[in-house]
C-alpha cells in the first residue's frame, strides 16, 4: 500500500495570453502514496483543475505553461517525457474524469466507441476486437449501464448516465492514478451520492489512487484519506482527514471555508463567509496570499511568505504557527 | 420543395412580365411595323393577360412536361436545356468537389498549425481570393495560362481540358471563404471538452484530429458547401460567359436579353430544382454526420 506514486515538487503553472499573465499554480508540493485518496478543496479559481491538467500535461497548448517544478510519477519525471510516452501514460496509468459530463463526450460517436477507443489505444494484451468489445460491455455494466446501450449516442443519456460513461472511459484501462475533477458538481444530489459510492467501490476493487478535486467538503469527508486545501495556487494546508476536519490548529482560510457551511447541530444566526475575493491571479503576490482577507494578518504576512508548520503529517502555511523564525518548523 | 419551385417560377415570371420590351420588337427586325410586332406577339401568346400566360405555362409543364418553345429559335425549350444543362452541372459539380477538397484540407491544416507560417500564408492568400470576383480570376487565368500554354483551350469545352480553367476559377474564389470557415470551426472544436477527453485517453494528435474533431467541425462546413452550390450555379452564368462555354448560364443570359420568356422560365426551373436537390442531399448528409440531427427526424 505504501510507496510514492506521485510526487509534485514546487510546481508553478502560468497562463500566458496576449492580454495578461495568470499565475495559476504557485509552488505546489504534493505527495501521493499508492491506494491513497487525496481531496483537493478550495474555491473556484484556486488552481485545482490546472494542477490536475498539468499532471496529465493537458494544459491548453499555447497559453498554459509549466514554468518550474517537477512532477514525478513512479520515479519518472512526467514533464520530461516525449509525446508518445506521455500518450501511453494518459488513460493507461493516469486518467482523468472531467468536470462537465455534458460536454466531455464526443457527440458524434456512440458511447461504446468512445470506451472502445480507450481500450484499443492501450491494448497491451493484444486482445481481439471481439474481446475488446466484451471489455466495453463489462465496463459499462461496472458503472451500472446496461451493455445494450453501448450503441447509443451521448445525447440519449441523462447527465448522471453521461458521467458514468466518462467514469467508465477513465477506469476501463484500470489506471493506477485517477484524477477526478469535480466529478459530481454537475450532478444533482441523489445522483451525486450514487456516483460517489460507485467511484469508491471501483477504487477499492481496482486499488486505484485518486486525487479528488471538489469544493464540496461533504464529499471530501465521505471518500478521502488526506485533504489539501488550495488557495490562490498554493496548498496552504495539508493533512489527514482528521487533521483538517477536527484538529485544533487550522489555516485561517480553512477555518473560513468551514465557517461558510451551515451546521445543523450548532445554532448560528448567520453563516460566516470569508470577506473579500481571491487575490488577482495576474499579480505576483509577495507575502501570504491570504493576507488581504485574513483576520489575523500582520504586516509581516504582507511582506514575507510564511513557511510550513508541521505537526506529524499535518502541514499549515501560516505565520500563526511557524513562530518568529518564519522557517519550517516541526514539532 | 414543390411550393418553393412554384414560388420561384411565379417571382421570375412576374419580373419578366414587368420588364419592358416584347419579343415582337426583337424578332421583327429593324424599323418594324407596329402591326407586325403585334402579329408576332399575338402568335407567341405574348399579348394575353398575366394570369392566363402563367397558367398556360404551368399547365404545359404539369400535363405534358412541355416547357414551351423558344421565341427566338422556335425549338422546344426542354431540348435546348437538355443539351446545355449537363455542361453547367458538370462544371458546378466538379467545382464544388474541388472547392470542398481544397477549402477543407487547407482549413484544417491551418487550424491545426495555428499561428504557423502556413496559417498566416493561407490566410493572406484566402483573403486575396475571396475579395476577387470569379470572372476576374477567370480572365486572369485565360490571360496568363491559356494564352501561354497552348495545352489549355481558350474557350469551349470540346474536351475535358476545357473544364479545368473555369473549374479552377470557381474553386479559387469559393474555396477561400470555405477555408476560413473550416479553420474557425476546427479551432472551436479542438478547444472543446471532448477533445480534451480524447487526449486524456491517450490518443495521439493525429487521431484526435481525424477521429474526433473532423466530424464535429464538418457540420457547419457541409451546410456551407450546399449553399455554395447555389453560388456555383449562379456564378457559372458569369464564368460560362468568360470561358464561352455553351451551358445553361450563358443561355439564360441571352434569353433574358431577347425577352425569351419560356427559355428563362425553363432555365430558372431547372436551376432551382437542382439547387433544391442539393440542399436535400446536404440535409441527409447532415443526419449521417450528426446523430442528434438524425434523432430529431427519426422515430
Amino acid at each position: 500500500m505504501s510507496g510514492k506514486l506521485l510526487e509534485i515538487k514546487d510546481l508553478h503553472v502560468m497562463y500566458h495570453t496576449d492580454l495578461e499573465d495568470v499565475y495559476a499554480v504557485n509552488g505546489v508540493d504534493l505527495e501521493l502514496t499508492t491506494g491513497e485518496t487525496l481531496g483537493l478543496v478550495g474555491e473556484t479559481g484556486a488552481g485545482k483543475t490546472t494542477l490536475a491538467l498539468s499532471i496529465l500535461r493537458l494544459l491548453p497548448d499555447r497559453t498554459g505553461r509549466i514554468t518550474q517544478g517537477e512532477i514525478s510519477y513512479n520515479g519518472r519525471n512526467l514533464l520530461e517525457l516525449d509525446k508518445h510516452t506521455m500518450a501511453g501514460i494518459r488513460g493507461e496509468e493516469i486518467s482523468m474524469i472531467f468536470q462537465d459530463p455534458m460536454t466531455a463526450l464526443n457527440p458524434t460517436q456512440t458511447v461504446g466507441q468512445q470506451i472502445y477507443e480507450a481500450l484499443m489505444l492501450h491494448n497491451g494484451q493484444h486482445l481481439s476486437k471481439k474481446e475488446l468489445w466484451a471489455r466495453v460491455d463489462s465496463c459499462l455494466e461496472m458503472v451500472g449501464i446496461p451493455a445494450a446501450r453501448r450503441k447509443e449516442y451521448p445525447h440519449q443519456f441523462s447527465g448522471g448516465m453521461k458521467q458514468r460513461v466518462v467514469i467508465a472511459i477513465a477506469l476501463c484501462c484500470e489506471p493506477s492514478l485517477l484524477l477526478a475533477d469535480e466529478p459530481t458538481t454537475a450532478l444533482d444530489v441523489t445522483i451525486q451520492a450514487q456516483v460517489l459510492m460507485m467511484m469508491k467501490e471501483l477504487r477499492e476493487r481496482l486499488g486505484t489512487s485518486m486525487i479528488l478535486i471538489t469544493h464540496d467538503l461533504g464529499v471530501v469527508a465521505q471518500v478521502c484519506d488526506h485533504v489539501g486545501v488550495m488557495y490562490a495556487g498554493e496548498i496552504i494546508e495539508y493533512g489527514s482527514l482528521e487533521d483538517v476536519f477536527e484538529n485544533e490548529k487550522h489555516h485561517p482560510y480553512t477555518t473560513g471555508l468551514f465557517g461558510s457551511i451551515p451546521k445543523l447541530d450548532v445554532e448560528t444566526k448567520r453563516l460566516s463567509p470569508i470577506d473579500g475575493l481571491m487575490p488577482d491571479p495576474t499579480q505576483k503576490i509577495t507575502g501570504c496570499s491570504f493576507a488581504s482577507r485574513c483576520p489575523h494578518a500582520s504586516d509581516r504576512c504582507r511582506r514575507e511568505k510564511p513557511g510550513l508548520y508541521r505537526e506529524g503529517n499535518h502541514q499549515i502555511k501560516c505565520f500563526l504557527y511557524t513562530g518568529e523564525s518564519g522557517q519550517e518548523v516541526s514539532e | 420543395m414543390l411550393p418553393i419551385i412554384l414560388g420561384v417560377t411565379l417571382v421570375v415570371f412576374t419580373i419578366m412580365y414587368f420588364t419592358p420590351g416584347s419579343p415582337g420588337e426583337l424578332l421583327a427586325g429593324a424599323n418594324p411595323d407596329q402591326a407586325v410586332i403585334d402579329q408576332i406577339n399575338h402568335e407567341l401568346g405574348f399579348d394575353q393577360p398575366f394570369h392566363v400566360r402563367y397558367f398556360n405555362f404551368l399547365k404545359g409543364i404539369v400535363t405534358k412536361f412541355d416547357f414551351g418553345t423558344s421565341y427566338t429559335s422556335q425549338r422546344p425549350v426542354l431540348d435546348e436545356i437538355m443539351s446545355r444543362f449537363p455542361r453547367t452541372l458538370t462544371l458546378a459539380f466538379f467545382s464544388m468537389i474541388s472547392t470542398a477538397v481544397v477549402g477543407i484540407s487547407i482549413g484544417i491544416l491551418s487550424a491545426v498549425k495555428q499561428y504557423s507560417l502556413l496559417d498566416y500564408a493561407s490566410t493572406v492568400v484566402s483573403m486575396f481570393f475571396s475579395s476577387m470576383p470569379s470572372f476576374w480570376i477567370g480572365m486572369m487565368l485565360l490571360l496568363w495560362i491559356a494564352m501561354n500554354f497552348s495545352w489549355f483551350p481558350i474557350n469551349g469545352v470540346a474536351s475535358w481540358k476545357g473544364y479545368l480553367l473555369p473549374c479552377a476559377a470557381l474553386t479559387f474564389c469559393n474555396a477561400a471563404p470555405l477555408m476560413r470557415l473550416t479553420r474557425s470551426a476546427m479551432l472551436e472544436t479542438i478547444r472543446s471538452d471532448y477533445i480534451r477527453t480524447a487526449r486524456a485517453k491517450g490518443a495521439l494528435e493525429k487521431r484526435v484530429i481525424w477521429k474526433h474533431a473532423f466530424k464535429n467541425a464538418l457540420l457547419p462546413v457541409v451546410t456551407n458547401i450546399g449553399n455554395n452550390f447555389r453560388a456555383l450555379l449562379g456564378g457559372s452564368v458569369i464564368t460560362e460567359t468568360v470561358f464561352v462555354i455553351p451551358g445553361l448560364g450563358s443561355y439564360v443570359i441571352t434569353a433574358i436579353r431577347s425577352k425569351d420568356v419560356p427559355v428563362v422560365m425553363g432555365c430558372t426551373l431547372f436551376m432551382s430544382a437542382t439547387f433544391l436537390v442539393v440542399i436535400l442531399l446536404t440535409d441527409i448528409l447532415y443526419a449521417y454526420i450528426d446523430p442528434r440531427v438524425k434523432a430529431k427526424y427519426m422515430r
